[in-house]
């Protein structure tokens, strides 16, 4: 009991020390909503419809979109993912925009095991490790060939894409509905658990041990610390002996086996199935990144950011048949709400960024 | 001094921040969520991914459902889900919500989440378009489509227009060797056979899968060998694997190589090239929707699997009426690029008046009476031996061997 009160006060302390911090990210967050509230408005009725639409407009997103902690969890799952293949090359100072052709590996890799063994957590691996495979070949054009690690990314996305689409018409449709693949077994489903309040679907588990294990490799060992002290200064960490060649290459691969284990529990958790016009996969990628610079290149803020993000989206469904609005409204609505937020995080890299020019 | 200026300021952006939060939550809570209790039948119709502006299933399927919405005064809500993996729990909350009298689901990747979710709610029902579960449930009726009549009356056509061009071969570029493509390819080949028989034209036909239902490339090439071994009038029964045909078709017109027609099938693809372009089979999903919503709004549910044919306007070849809202669509979302939508139906009506003679015509309608008033009616072949036999059969002339009811 002592030893509770203790923690409290302390916690309290630490509060009420960091005041203005908190106090200035609220106020961030609250002018953020103002904004995009206001832009949405302005939208509105420069379309013709009436302003107060925008309002409606955010009620329908946020109340539907967090209503159900089942399908938001489950919708946040791949996301996650995703947006940790951004992050930790990020961390090392590169960027993986190949999140989009890593995750279309790892779902391949993953559907061929499952129909293969039947196992679940073989299927796992596999999509984790064709993502990792796919985004050491970007580090190593990188670092030894020094290829940018962006072009070289969406050029491999798109080629990907199309790959991956004739994998699929060619080898894993299912004949008698040749516009799907063959369903994953029962054995290799991840499966959903009933806990009363929710039904849990182990994909979100699974998600989360990934940003769990990445918070603790990355601000707990002594390799997550070689790695972001390489991400932030090249030159100080080779000075400190760090090779920076090693830890470029572990962390992309680290980055590349997220995405592939997104695109995994995609098909062993959610849809079980792929199309041929990979409708079940695209975009993942993508919307990973602003996940993961919404979460402010931080892994439990990405968990947080891709359930936010998550639930945007679902809500957004909601807005054509609650208010009448074509459903492209929505994405917009939820464009604007995420560039809102990211403005004051651009905000202050600007700031230090001409504070060390300035110097 | 300063620190107190910057404090005011922030309190005082705090206090509009909250100010703004109040509003917001009162204006929003005085806006209605559209849950109006009524009387009233209400429908939600379910689109593919992607929604509204696909020229295809989508906008047919909102046609439907807006022609049952003025002619029953009912309520029509449409709602689109993000992805794929949206689908399933988009379907379970609306059929939680037992908001809606009918839930119309487009298109096949339905299948699957109405699989999973419709026999949690057994009081929801449910109308899939353009596929089925293959399971019969209380609540949920599957329309299919009769592909055999709509290809019959092609083949006709196209064989007709080939008799204007003096060539003997038409051709067929097909997706996968799958249940629905075999009846096609027997409702061809029948209208061709059928031709012959009335005329004493022969046309021969060149049909090939592709395998594919997803690359134009493929069907730009497949296409492209039925132009060099002679045939002139292409079927394109691929999905967006025959948009490579009507390229090649166009290349082949513009290339001075000869004359040669494509013709589309499921919504009316004739904006896409009008000069080539004269026919397009349709596959009414409009039809299909208004048929399931009038269905529940008239209080006659029959669950199970319902198949349209041209008795029901289910299937046909789309008029001018059909190509004019197509091309109107395609210019909507910037699709219809050298033509006005006028000018696309006046090129399609002239190129119809101009290569189908009066004689082919005939021959159309006296077919399309025999199927329409149910004389005669095609078999569904079950497996690829009775298909293949089938097909077979009718290269030899046998017409009936294709026909489960009534003779020729």
């Amino acid at each position: 009991m002592n030893g509770k009160v203790h923690v409290m006060r302390k916690l309290l302390e630490n509060i009420t020390s960091r005041k203005r911090e908190y106090g200035l990210a609220l106020l961030e967050i609250s002018l953020s909503i103002l904004l995009s509230l206001t832009i949405t408005a302005g939208i509105m009725i420069i379309m013709g419809y009436p302003s107060e639409l925008s309002l409606a407009a955010y009620t329908v997103i946020f109340t539907k979109g967090f209503d159900n902690a089942s399908y938001l969890f489950s919708r946040a799952s791949p996301l996650i993912l995703t947006a940790l293949a951004f992050l930790y090359p990020a961390l090392t100072g590169m960027f993986n925009i190949g999140g989009e052709g890593q995750l279309y590996v790892g779902a391949i890799a993953s559907l061929v095991t499952a129909l293969y063994t039947g196992s679940s957590l073989l299927a796992l691996i596999a999509g984790g490790l064709a993502g990792a495979a796919l985004g050491m070949v970007l580090a190593l054009l990188r670092v030894y060939r020094n290829v940018n690690e962006v072009v070289a990314a969406i050029m491999i996305n798109w080629a990907l894409f199309n790959i991956s689409m004739f994998v699929i018409a060619t080898y894993l449709t299912d004949p008698s509905i040749p516009h799907l693949t063959k369903q994953v077994p029962d054995s290799a489903k991840l499966p959903v658990v009933d806990l009363g309040i929710i039904r849990l679907n182990t994909s979100f588990l699974v998600a989360l041990a990934s940003a769990i294990g990445g918070a603790y490799l990355f601000y707990r060992t002594k390799l997550g610390f070689a790695m972001r002290v390489s991400g932030l200064n090249p030159i100080a960490s080779l000075i400190a002996g760090f090779e920076n060649k090693k830890l470029m290459l572990t962390s992309f691969a680290l980055g590349g086996g997220m995405a592939g284990l997104g695109g995994s529990i995609l098909v062993l958790g959610i849809v079980h199935r792929l199309d041929t016009m990979m409708m079940s996969l695209y975009g993942y990628g993508f919307l990973g990144i602003g996940a993961s610079l919404l979460g402010r290149n931080n892994p439990v803020g990405v968990v947080v950011s891709s359930i936010f993000l998550s639930g945007l989206l679902i809500g957004g469904q909601w807005i054509e048949t609650r208010l009448g609005l074509p459903h492209q409204v929505a994405d917009l609505i939820i464009g604007i709400i995420v560039i809102s937020l990211a403005i004051p995080f651009a905000y202050h890299y600007m700031k230090t960024f001409f504070r060390v020019r300035r110097k | 001094m300063r620190s107190i200026a910057r404090t005011t300021l922030i309190l005082l952006l705090v206090a509009i921040v909250i100010i703004a939060g109040i509003a917001i939550v009162l204006l929003g809570g005085f806006y209605p969520g559209g849950g109006q209790p009524t009387e009233e039948t209400k429908v939600l119709v379910l689109f593919d991914v992607g929604g509204r502006g696909d020229l295809s299933f989508n906008d047919m399927a909102w046609l439907g459902a807006e022609r049952a919405k003025k002619e029953f005064n009912i309520k029509v809500d449409y709602a689109t889900p993000r992805s794929v993996a949206d689908m399933e729990n988009v379907l379970r909350s609306y059929s939680e919500s037992g908001e809606y009298d009918l839930i119309v689901l487009v298109g096949f990747l339905w299948t699957d989440p109405l699989n999973k979710t419709a026999d949690n709610y057994p009081n929801q029902k449910y109308a899939l378009i353009d596929a089925s579960t293959f399971v019969n449930r209380n609540n949920e009726v599957d329309i299919l489509f009769k592909e055999q009549e709509v290809g019959s009356l092609i083949g006709v056509l196209a064989s007709g227009m080939a008799k204007n061009l003096n060539a003997s071969k038409v051709g067929a570029v097909a997706g996968m060797s799958i249940p629905p493509l075999w009846r096609f390819h027997i409702g061809y080949l029948f209208g061709i056979k059928y031709f012959e028989l009335k005329t004493g034209y022969n046309v021969s036909l060149l049909w090939q899968y592709t395998n594919t239902f997803t690359d134009p490339q493929v069907g730009y090439n497949t296409a492209l060998q039925m132009l060099q071994q002679g045939a002139v009038v292409l079927y394109g029964l691929a999905g967006y694997t025959h948009v490579g045909m009507m390229d090649a078709v166009v290349d082949w017109n513009k290339n001075q190589m000869g004359k040669a027609f494509a013709i589309g099938q499921d919504a009316s693809q004739e904006w896409y090239a009008p000069e080539y372009i004269p026919l397009s089979g349709a596959k009414r999903v409009d039809v299909a929707v208004y048929t399931a919503i009038k269905m529940v709004v008239e209080k006659k549910w029959e669950p199970g699997i319902k198949v349209l044919g041209l008795a029901e306007s289910g299937v046909g070849i789309w008029d001018l009426e059909g190509v004019r809202t197509f091309a109107e669509w395609a210019s909507e979302v910037g699709k219809l690029k050298d033509y006005t939508v006028e000018e696309v139906v006046s090129i399609v009506n002239q190129t119809r008046t101009q290569y189908i003679d009066s004689a082919t015509w005939a021959v159309y309608n006296e077919l399309y009476q025999k199927i329409a008033s149910g004389e005669i009616a095609f078999k569904d072949p079950v497996s690829i031996e009775e298909y293949n036999s089938i097909i077979d059969a009718l290269i030899n002339g046998d017409l009936n061997a294709a026909l489960s009811k009534g003779s020729i």
